[in-house]
């Protein structure tokens, strides 16, 4: 290598040399450069070569070799984001290099599973197909739980084989049939079909809900509403009803009428409150009416009292959603009210409230 | 056989039945040479040094044994005690003998003529009282809760303002504004926009979601998903200093399309959004004897008080637990109920039912403890933690040293 080419290994004069050549020489002086400042070493060496990686402004051939001297370096901050960055910037050699991380046994877990994850960021499906070995490579099924997230993020078409047959084999755990469902949230909508099913169908109530949590992340202006509502109606599990009615939010219509009772039964706070957000939300979408009449008369009063109550942070700033998304005047003065909270991020919630109205007129 | 139950809960032969039984079966005497059978109960808790002057001889007893001496020989025994264990008593025969010994917990007896028999009765120090773990920054799996409200300026330089509420098992929802963009149908901008889990040892959020609305006067869509984790923690603070992740998604606005290829983001909290991200909790375990009052049977039963991230408190109700010396207590808690700053119930509004902390558990695994009554130290196990949507393990030392 050039620095020991020339005898001289950290004087900052021959560092600054080797940041010009990198900022001023071709593609193969770059490489060079690269390589030197990695075996140099030092923090702002490093960080350079991160920056650099992280740039999509350089070339990805750049982009990789910086990323592979960061992996050489062999601290590990530095090779967790280097395998990172192999997994932004994608391409076939980068997968395989990742690939290869992957299958190496002489490497630490942790590192080793990155590189399953990076996989994952890369997307394609040559990069899936790579991904696939990792289930055999790791046998802990925390990591099975992680690689699930990540293979989930491809396009359902190309993952739809693996995930029906995942789902179906009796002999997996429950917790990574929740998880395979959970994952779906990360992929495309033509997984819908299959997680309404999952959702209705699905004999594990933790799997039920996690189908209905992915559907709400990925429908985005869908006519789903009335099975929604009707699947709600059928599901004896309180925590599935509440993901079914946060589905609702992103539904083109909000069927409130047959909601309405339904969410009024419930005894589950959280189930409650989320069936809040809907229906307040359908009485923003339909305006003044019989539906904003009884918000205000009999849900707007519980939302006050659970959003200044001991309840969790969660559950208080979902209860100040529910009066945000419904917009009439009984629920601005809520909002007021719930402004002078005691406890700040719930205050700052309400008030942010107030302030979308004054925006809104 | 006489039985009854022994104060730390092991039944047993009571000591002076066996003193009596084995001074009977050993009363034999030569005229030159005399045995005395010397018993350590239980077996491993204590060892004994003795010394005889006829023969002159020394040794140490780690087990239950005869000693075999000359008439007329002075037997010195000197009674010590294992970790973990008290020295209960002493018996010579049927008599109680302990508070004869001297300050180290010896005796000199003799000129020995007849046969004796020797009991030392140990008891297990059993560890009862109140511990505090706390989560130690940098050496287990941490866990964030990132509720709270969002304000800075975006790359593009527009004012922002989000408010976040993430649940129980780390689902995240969002509302808030942003300037010059407007969500299709009005309203604040809002969704529920993904999850933040444990990967690879660290909380992580995925996070997705897609647009549709009015940006500058101009309809777009948009459609993205990345990933966020703390990068960055302050040594001293705690304080996640920087936040890294990745971001790919694609926009339209107006009939222009944009592609954002995969690209690593690095974003750096300003003190508000800082102090948005908790990830500090603690268990304050109790540890209690509780004695049945028929059968004056001592057992152990252990409570506990979860402090989470985000502020809940969680209280475990008392369980039985065991210890033993080798592997100290394991117990896990699960079905918690959530509780005020006071310890009182927040009871479900429409039912007035206590309420279970749902998706909350934690197990102590062989937590060992050294010390004596009133003043234990944590000196081994791990710990399991599951909540907010995320988990870990660690060594219960550190949690217990993070504490004091």
């Amino acid at each position: 290598m050039i620095a020991t080419r020339m005898g001289i290994s950290r004087d900052p004069v021959f560092s600054d040399s080797i940041r010009l050549l990198l900022e001023t020489g071709d593609d193969r002086d770059a490489t060079v450069a690269i390589r030197a400042l990695a075996q140099i070493g030092g923090e702002l060496n490093f960080r350079i070569l991160t920056d650099l990686m992280n740039n999509g402004g350089w070339p990805d051939s750049l982009r990789g070799e910086a990323a592979m001297a960061m992996i050489a370096s062999r601290e590990n901050t530095l090779v967790l984001a280097a395998i990172t960055g192999l997994g932004v910037i994608g391409g076939e050699e980068n997968a395989d290099r990742l690939a290869a991380i992957m299958h190496d046994d002489r490497l630490d877990d942790t590192v080793r599973l990155q590189a399953a994850l990076g996989l994952g960021i890369i997307g394609t499906e040559y990069a899936g197909r790579r991904m696939a070995d990792a289930f055999h490579v790791f046998e802990d099924p925390v990591v099975h739980a992680q690689l699930l997230e990540s293979l989930g993020r491809f396009p359902f078409e190309m993952i739809e084989t693996t995930w029906r047959n995942y789902l179906a084999a009796p002999q997996i755990p429950g917790e990574l049939r929740a998880a395979a469902a959970e994952a779906l949230a990360a992929s495309t909508s033509d997984a819908l079909p299959y997680l309404l099913e999952i959702a209705a169908m699905d004999e594990d109530p933790e799997v039920r809900e996690m189908a209905a949590w992915s559907i709400a992340s990925l429908s985005a202006n869908e006519n789903s509403g009335s099975r929604l509502a009707e699947m709600a109606r059928h599901e004896p599990e309180a925590d599935v009803r509440r993901r079914l009615y946060e589905a609702q939010l992103v539904q083109a219509s909000i069927p409130a009428d047959s909601l309405f009772p339904l969410i009024m039964a419930e005894t589950d706070v959280a189930a409650r409150v989320a069936g809040f957000n809907s229906l307040g939300d359908a009485v923003r979408r339909l305006g003044q009416g019989g539906l904003a009449q009884e918000f205000d008369r009999t849900i707007i009063p519980e939302l006050i009292e659970i959003a200044t109550s001991e309840e969790t942070l969660n559950l208080r700033m979902r209860a100040v959603f529910a009066l945000r998304r419904a917009q009439t005047d009984t629920s601005y003065q809520a909002l007021h009210e719930i402004s002078k909270s005691h406890d700040p991020r719930v205050a700052r919630n309400a008030m942010n409230g107030l302030l979308q109205r004054n925006n809104n007129r | 056989m006489k039985t009854q139950y022994h104060p730390n809960g092991i039944r047993t032969i009571h000591p002076l039945w066996v003193a009596g039984c084995i001074l009977m079966a050993s009363h034999v005497a030569s005229a030159q040479s005399v045995s005395w059978k010397v018993n350590i109960i239980p077996a491993g808790a204590g060892s004994i040094e003795w010394v005889t002057t006829s023969p002159v001889a020394s040794g140490v007893l780690n087990k239950s044994s005869t000693l075999k001496f000359n008439t007329g020989s002075m037997l010195t025994l000197k009674f010590k005690t294992n970790e973990g264990y008290t020295l209960n008593e002493v018996y010579k025969n049927l008599d109680p003998w302990l508070r004869f010994l001297d300050s180290n917990k010896s005796y000199r007896f003799g000129p020995v003529s007849n046969p004796h028999n020797i009991v030392a009765m140990y008891t297990l120090n059993i560890p009862t009282g109140d511990f505090a773990l706390e989560f130690p920054d940098g050496k287990a799996p941490m866990i964030a809760d990132i509720s709270g409200n969002y304000r800075g300026v975006t790359n593009d330089q527009r004012n922002y303002d989000a408010d976040v509420a993430m649940d129980e098992s780390g689902k995240l929802s969002v509302m808030g504004a942003v300037d010059g963009i407007e969500p299709h149908g009005g309203g604040p901008i809002q969704g529920n926009v993904g999850s933040v889990k444990t990967v690879n040892g660290a909380p992580t959020a995925s996070l997705g979601g897609s647009f549709r609305g009015i940006m500058d006067d101009e309809p777009v869509t948009a459609k993205g998903k990345g990933t966020a984790r703390p990068q960055t923690v302050n040594p001293s603070t705690g304080n996640i200093e920087e936040v890294t992740g990745t971001f790919a998604g694609n926009s339209k606005v107006a009939s222009t399309k944009y592609v954002e290829k995969p690209t690593t983001l690095s974003f750096i909290p300003s003190n508000d959004q800082k102090a948005n991200l908790s990830k500090s909790w603690t268990l304050d375990l109790k540890i209690v004897d509780v004695v049945d009052p028929r059968s004056g049977k001592k057992s152990q039963r252990a409570s506990a008080i979860l402090n989470l991230p985000d502020g809940q408190r969680v209280s475990f109700k008392e369980r039985k637990i065991r210890y033993t010396l080798k592997n100290g207590y394991s117990v896990a808690f699960t079905k918690g109920i959530k509780v005020d700053k006071f310890g009182n119930p927040i009871l479900n509004p429409i039912n007035q039912k206590p309420q279970i902390h749902k998706k909350c558990a934690v197990k102590l695994i062989k937590m060992t403890m050294t010390g004596t009554v009133g003043n234990w130290q944590v000196s081994g196990g791990t710990i399991h933690y599951r909540f907010l949507g995320q988990k870990g393990s660690g060594n219960l030392v550190d949690f217990a040293d993070a504490s004091r």
